[in-house]
């Protein structure tokens, strides 16, 4: 399952997850040092966190509003995944989808799946953004 | 910068959190002593600025809502910045002291976007 794999990519440290995980002080080898040691293992374990949820839940009915919430992490670092994988462009839309589709590409269907996941992705953030303050101002 | 004006002119009620600047220019950001830390903090006193660059991987809907969700800022403000991420590469979305600037920076890795810090020149 999905998740599951990415998952491990995550705790093999893969080159496909790079982009989990960017650079904070790209002028400072020592300073970025520091972030990571501080900063790496709590990141490393939310994206853990959300992307069981994501595979516990993918069946049920319902989620709640904390689930949504590691929902949209876990889907963001799928889509994160998978995008560096894929090395989308930023063109990367339905129209190099269907180009693939059209020919046999062991990555249409890889393809097809990010493109599913930037559609979910952006249902969730619909609802959500929705609830935001229009004027700004801190929800939590 | 006047990246502070529509959050704090919007008067709205009880602006909560770590990311809604309170007052965070230049001339406003509260005066750090730091030790010598060796980290080439050669000039404590001025701001660090957060950066965020583009990417082909992120909706430009999810990075509007990032910058509301974690800055407090309008829809029109975050829209702004996300259309200044995406069009010229790259936009200062908050700046202030080291530690807040690097609390910025995590919490926008946490969210997914690529951000770094410089300190202000």
């Amino acid at each position: 399952m999905l998740p599951r794999q990415v998952q491990e990519l995550l705790e093999h440290d893969d080159p496909s997850t790079a982009r989990v995980f960017p650079v904070a002080y790209p002028d400072d080898a020592k300073a970025e040092a520091d972030y990571r040691e501080m900063m790496g293992d709590q990141l490393l374990q939310q994206h853990q966190r959300s992307l069981h949820t994501l595979a516990e839940t993918a069946r049920a009915a319902t989620i709640d509003e904390g689930e949504v919430h590691e929902w949209l992490d876990a889907i963001e670092v799928l889509r994160l995944v998978l995008g560096t994988q894929l090395d989308v462009s930023e063109d990367g839309s339905m129209e190099a989808a269907t180009d693939m589709a059209a020919e046999p590409d062991p990555r249409a269907t890889q393809f097809t799946v990010y493109h599913y996941l930037s559609m979910l992705q952006g249902e969730i953030v619909d609802v959500l953004a929705s609830a935001l303050p229009e004027s700004g101002g801190s929800a939590s | 910068m006047n990246a502070w004006s529509t959050a704090a002119g919007a008067g709205a009620g009880a602006v909560a959190g770590s990311g809604v600047g309170a007052g965070t220019g230049p001339a406003a950001a509260p005066v750090e002593v730091e030790r010598p830390t060796g980290k080439g903090d050669v000039r404590p006193d001025l701001p660090w600025l957060v950066i965020v660059w583009n990417d082909p991987i992120n909706l430009m809907s999810y990075v509007t809502y990032v910058f509301q969700k974690l800055f407090g800022y309008s829809r029109e403000k975050a829209s702004k910045l996300m259309l200044d991420v995406h069009h010229k590469g790259r936009a200062v979305v908050s700046s202030g002291p080291r530690e807040r600037a690097e609390l910025d920076v995590f919490r926008l890795h946490e969210h997914g976007l690529w951000a770094t810090m410089e300190q202000a020149s």
